[in-house]
């Protein structure tokens, strides 16, 4: 069994870690590029969202690297994305590439459930499990570490890609490390050498912007077309809404906790229950900046994606009641880099001079 | 007092019962007008310019109803069977209306939700009567009003008669002709006919007899679409995907043209469903009719009649090769 999976941003490091310690085969999807876009594109539905298109140009990326298995997971709607294997599996199929599926959904009853992780633990211990587990949740949380002292730290670098290269040294010393202490070892090593590039003192004059939206399109950063990055370089401090370990706690029960709920409340004002997806956290995170004090918003959307089109259908009274901009960047194959970009910096100029017109009156 | 009820969406399957409930309680019931090019402009100018048309025009036919009724009705429909959703955009759309800056009446929005409850409608019913009503008794009789209304709607649908035909008094689909095509698309798109482009009367005039949804029983769509190892979690999508299934099983039509809002969410894996299940690997003739609020009469009507030539040609064909045999 060659055993790939759906990368979305970083959380591929503690992804192959778990699956690598429960002693599978891992074929590790190729980072994301034009091609594997491309090959989505190609085969998958005109108007299916943008993260079922690349990931199956990394499926199938991964197919020519030989893997023969996908782990994926399932659910039950009101979105997409709970549909996406079944579609996928039949692209494939079609193609000719008869996969082996392990879709963890408990739509499916307990057993199919209970089968499928069966397949994933491969006759490990349950002490192994729980440690193997347990390193790839202290991965998780150093990757979120990693990602958020970036954002402060790029508008600081003393030369462009200096930030960029030290996340990426540490990236690999993370995904070498075999231990919990090793981890934090990589992470106390990387928080020294940001504390020397970031100046504390000026933080507060950096203009702040958080991003909320469609959490595939948030967290990976070829998919956004590396916003983070291009705010950074920009002067601009960006913060998500969201990082990998919420994602996890939000769409797998078992790490679910209660804060998740609670954040999403002071949405209910202006849109009333879930509709699924990020629509209604898209609403409530947005309201969670403005009265943190950032000076603007931007909302990611993958074209197409319901649940972000009610709530770009509600930010616009909410960005009025707030008084905070909130510009929305719908993406999708057609998006291209000069567009978002262009976009962006005026949307930058403009907080800026707002920010600047504040500070001084 | 006035209720309105905006001519869109669910609109098309539930307005009998919706109305009977409402007069009732004692209220007037008044339906937006039939979309027309106003409608569309203003939807177009309110609404996310992402989202799809059938969405888009409810922000037009809740204006058109503005200032003639007290009330809008605009319910949030979560799902109407047992682990299903409808689309999200049905879920959000009270809140979106609501947070638009439209200036409008009061929006009465009732959750209707019958995935868990043995109930079905009737306590959403009874929580929306109580907004007019202290009599609850009174409340159920309004219900049952509305409920034999529905089925004698729905009685109407499966014997042939479309909501067109019972909006006009006409029959469009009752007609025998020789060739017969099922149109696999949600009620919202083929009915209402700006958004359609007269999809039906255009097909009728080419001497074709159409088929849809409403004229199959639910229960007979839904045992089509279950046969799906993993079954789909959207109403429309079960119903699309069985009725398709249906159509083509029985061998009830010659072709099927499935009905498709630019942007849509859902049919935009459900109709890849139905292409790799059921139409390509059997070459069962179809095409897809893309429809926004740019779609011109003209276009549709060289692609429909390109359809149906080439359907009248393949059976000649096939005609000619049983004669043969
Ligand atoms: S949230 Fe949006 S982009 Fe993500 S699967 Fe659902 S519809 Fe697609
Ligand atoms: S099902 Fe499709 S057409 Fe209907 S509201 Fe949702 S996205 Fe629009």
């Amino acid at each position: 069994m060659k055993i790939t999976y759906p990368p979305f941003g970083d959380a591929r490091i503690a992804i192959e870690s778990f699956l690598r310690d429960f002693g599978h085969e891992v074929i590790p999807p190729p980072p994301s590029t034009n091609r594997t876009l491309s090959i989505g594109v190609k085969y998958a539905p005109e108007f299916a969202c943008l993260p079922l298109k690349i990931t199956l140009g990394n499926y199938i990326e991964s197919i020519e690297k030989g893997a023969d298995t996908i782990l994926m997971l399932g659910g039950i709607g009101p979105c997409r994305f709970g549909y996406y294997a079944e579609v996928q599996r039949r692209i494939l199929k079609d193609l000719g590439y008869d996969m082996d599926w392990i879709v963890l959904d408990l739509s499916n009853g307990w057993m199919n459930l209970f089968r499928s992780i069966k397949k994933i633990v491969n006759g490990n211990s349950v002490i192994k499990v729980i440690k193997a587990l347990r390193l790839a949740w202290e991965k998780v949380l150093a990757l979120d570490k990693i990602e958020k002292i970036s954002r402060k730290a790029r508008p600081f670098e003393r030369y462009k890609g200096e930030v960029d290269n030290i996340v990426r040294e540490t990236h690999k010393k993370l995904d070498q490390a075999g231990s919990i202490s090793q981890v934090r070892q990589v992470l106390s090593e990387y928080r020294e050498t940001m504390d020397s590039i970031i100046d504390e003192d000026s933080l507060e004059e950096l203009v702040k912007i958080g991003i909320v939206g469609e959490f595939y399109v948030v967290l990976d950063h070829f998919t956004n077309f590396e916003i983070a990055r291009r705010l950074g370089e920009l002067g601009v401090w960006a913060e998500n809404a969201f990082y990998i370990e919420d994602i996890v706690r939000i769409y797998l029960p078992l790490f679910r906790n209660k804060d998740i709920e609670e954040r999403t409340r002071v949405a209910l004002p202006y849109i009333k229950r879930s509709v699924g997806g990020e629509g209604q956290r898209t609403v409530a995170h947005t309201i969670e900046f403005a009265e943190r004090g950032f000076d603007g918003v931007i909302h990611l959307s993958p074209f197409t994606c319901m649940p972000e089109i009610v709530a770009e259908g509600i930010l616009e009274r909410v960005s009025k009641d707030y008084d905070i901009p909130v510009l929305t960047l719908s993406i999708d194959e057609q998006t291209g880099l000069a567009g978002i970009t262009t976009r962006i910096e005026a949307f930058i100029d403009m907080l800026k001079t707002k920010k600047r017109r504040r500070m001084a009156g | 007092m006035r209720i309105g009820i905006p001519r869109v969406l669910l609109f098309y399957r539930y307005y009998p019962m919706w109305k009977a409930f409402f007069e009732a309680l004692g209220l007037e019931v008044v339906p937006s007008s039939i979309t027309n090019k106003e409608i569309v402009d203003i939807s177009v100018e309110k609404s996310v310019s992402e989202a799809c048309i059938p969405i888009k025009l409810v922000y037009g036919h809740i204006l058109d109803l503005k200032d003639k009724v007290d009330f809008i009705f605009l319910p949030r429909i979560v799902g109407l069977e047992y682990r299903t959703y409808m689309c999200p955009k049905f879920i959000g759309i009270p809140d979106m209306i609501r947070n638009a800056s439209l200036d409008i009446p009061p929006i009465i929005d009732p959750t209707i939700d019958k995935r868990n409850s043995l109930t079905g409608f009737f306590k959403s019913f009874l929580e929306l009567g109580r907004l007019f009503t202290k009599n609850s008794l009174k409340i159920i009789q309004a219900y049952t009003e509305g409920l034999k209304a529905l089925k004698s709607y729905n009685e109407e649908l499966r014997r042939g008669i479309t909501p067109l035909d019972i909006l006009d008094g006409k029959n469009y689909g009752g007609e025998d002709f020789n060739i017969k095509i099922g149109i696999v698309g949600h009620c919202y798109e083929i009915y209402d006919e700006f958004i359609s482009g007269g999809m039906i009367k255009i097909l009728n005039r080419l001497g074709v007899k159409v088929l849809s949804m409403e004229m199959i029983d639910w229960r007979a769509i839904l045992r089509e679409a279950n046969v799906l190892p993993k079954k789909l979690f959207w109403t429309f999508g079960r119903e699309l995907y069985g009725t398709a299934r249906y159509f083509i099983r029985k061998g009830l039509v010659d072709g099927i043209i499935m009905v498709v809002a630019f942007g849509c969410g859902p049919d935009s894996l459900v109709r890849e469903l139905i292409e790799r299940d059921l139409t390509k690997p059997i070459n069962f003739p179809e095409i897809t009719i893309t429809i926004d609020e740019h779609s011109s009469e003209l276009g549709l009507i060289t692609r429909l009649e390109a359809f149906v030539d080439m359907l009248i040609r393949r059976k000649q064909y096939e005609d000619n090769l049983s004669s043969v045999w």
